[in-house]
């Protein structure tokens, strides 16, 4: 046994799988902002109690994991994936009713100045993935912020490699004629 | 060309030649970088887009930091699990023991329900169901039937044959007490006689003349199918002339309730039994023609558990006038044209 930071990343995993609390902790900080800023940005309603949940039923799997930290991730997004759906499920059938509260409201619209030193900010790049298909901008948001590969991301959504290839191809190209269109310059 | 065709995708844009998939493939994930140039402007797009994902971890649950932590009895007590199984039964206890019951219930019924199939009931049984039914059902089930007609089946042959006049001389008139599937003719003694066909029971059983000429039971028990005709319950004095001739009666048994022993009922009854054989004793036997005079000596008890061929042709009834026919209770009643009340 080495020490912590000198694991490879599939000792990291086989001690996390025996019960290391290191290596757990470590897998933790490795894959939860992720997740975390994938179920977010997804508009999980509390994406910080649905990450919890997808570790606490992840960790105890692990011994099953197979293709090391790759498959790992496969399986971390695949289930954050299924706690999102469950999520969006959950809430449709039932509407939350909440009074509006300004200081609790997070959204914000950079102003100009900002724009002009951080070049283009999220909530533009979040409205010009908005005008992608859902299709497409679902095998984007797997494959770029979840690190997947397109094969991960055809397991986990139920489609062909070549589908998946397809719809990541026509994303990007569409997204470059909207930028080009909109005359949206970084 | 369909539209979802790259080609068409590709013609549509018209923008030239595009980027190939490598280039766009090299945008994407963490270490995303500008191959082809004419996509800068995504990969500016998709470097603020990765901002999403490169915040800090958020602070785990509860539950999750004792996982993470080692303490397994802390994560197994935050996290809740419910075995179903075992809280569906303690749920409600009173379905195992429900069911249990009905599983008892089922077994110790079963050896009477497959003597019951079997038509194999002792006749107490029989006699106990047959209050049952008759005291919580409407349906009518007196215990007359179940004696006559223990199995409640009926021969194959078993079809009411109308009694045919009787060609006995008038004082003597016997009316065969045919059995359910034969006929049995009665030739009473002097003055008795005649003859008759009907279905009779089982449990065929002539009566003699009351003037003790009964004579005579020449039953013509032609049992159809039975062999094993039920001999009338021949009872009371026996007559001196009594004789009986079993002509088509039950094939395996003998004429033990013929006229020997079977006529000469006292007070008229008696008489010839039935044409059927002996084979086990039946403890209640109808009594064919006659007058159902008790018998007090009963003599031949002789019924077969056969139903084919019984008999139980009566001889003639008493004062030759009676003899009706012995009623089957599966064969719908024939009253012998030659009956006359008493």
């Amino acid at each position: 046994m080495t020490e912590q930071g000198q694991w490879s990343p599939e000792e990291v995993l086989a001690a996390a799988a025996a019960g290391d609390a290191s290596a757990l902790r470590q897998l933790y900080d490795d894959l939860a902002p992720a997740v975390h800023g994938y179920l977010r940005y997804r508009g999980a309603e509390e994406p910080e109690d649905l990450t919890s949940e997808v570790f606490l039923a992840v960790f105890p799997r692990l011994d099953s994991v197979t293709g090391g930290r790759a498959g790992l991730r496969s399986l971390v997004f695949s289930v954050a994936h299924a706690r999102l759906v469950d999520d969006v499920r959950r809430r449709s059938r039932r509407p939350g009713l909440t009074a509006y509260d300004a200081d609790l409201d997070a959204r914000t619209t950079p102003s100009s100045e900002d724009e002009a030193l951080h070049g283009i900010g999220l909530a533009q790049v979040t409205r010009l993935l908005d005008q992608l298909p859902e299709a497409q901008r679902e095998v984007l948001e797997l494959r770029h912020l979840a690190d997947l590969s397109i094969e991960q991301v055809a397991e986990l959504l139920g489609r062909t490699p070549g589908a998946v290839k397809q719809l990541q191809r026509r994303a990007l190209l569409t997204l470059r004629d909207v930028l080009a269109r909109e005359g949206v310059t970084p | 060309m369909n539209p979802v065709d790259d080609d068409w995708f590709e013609m549509r844009n018209d923008r030239g030649p595009q980027p190939d998939d490598a280039s766009l493939d090299a945008l994407l994930g963490a270490d995303g970088h500008v191959v082809d140039p004419r996509l800068s402007q995504v990969a500016d797009v998709l470097a603020t887009w990765r901002q999403v994902v490169d915040g800090p971890a958020p602070a785990p649950s509860a539950a999750l930091a004792a996982l993470m932590s080692g303490s397994t009895a802390v994560a197994a007590a935050t996290t809740t699990v419910i075995p179903i199984q075992s809280a569906r039964s303690a749920r409600n206890p009173w379905v195992r023991r429900g069911a249990l019951a009905v599983g008892i219930s089922a077994v110790m019924t079963a050896p009477f329900v497959g003597s019951a199939a079997a038509q194999d009931v002792p006749q107490a049984a029989r006699e106990v169901f047959s209050r049952i039914v008759t005291t919580l059902t409407p349906f009518g089930s007196s215990d007359n039937d179940s004696p006559t007609a223990p199995h409640g089946r009926t021969s194959p042959t078993s079809t009411p044959q109308p009694n045919t006049p009787s060609t006995a001389r008038p004082a003597g008139s016997g009316a065969g007490g045919g059995g359910s599937t034969g006929s049995g003719s009665g030739n009473g003694g002097p003055g008795s006689g005649g003859s008759g066909d009907g279905s009779g029971s089982d449990d065929g059983s002539g009566s003699g003349g009351s003037s003790g000429s009964g004579g005579s039971g020449d039953d013509n028990g032609s049992g159809g199918s039975g062999g094993d005709g039920s001999g009338g319950r021949g009872s009371g004095r026996p007559a001196p002339t009594a004789t009986s001739t079993h002509t088509s009666g039950g094939s395996d048994g003998s004429d033990e309730s013929g006229g020997s022993d079977g006529s000469g009922g006292s007070d008229g009854s008696g008489g010839s039994g039935g044409g059927g054989s002996g084979g086990d004793t039946s403890d209640e036997s109808s009594s064919g023609g006659g007058t159902h005079a008790p018998s007090p000596t009963p003599t031949a008890d002789a019924s077969t558990g056969g139903h084919g061929g019984d008999s139980g042709g009566s001889g003639g009834g008493s004062d030759g006038s009676h003899g009706f026919s012995a009623e089957a209770p599966t064969a719908a009643p024939a009253p012998a044209p030659t009956s006359t009340e008493d």
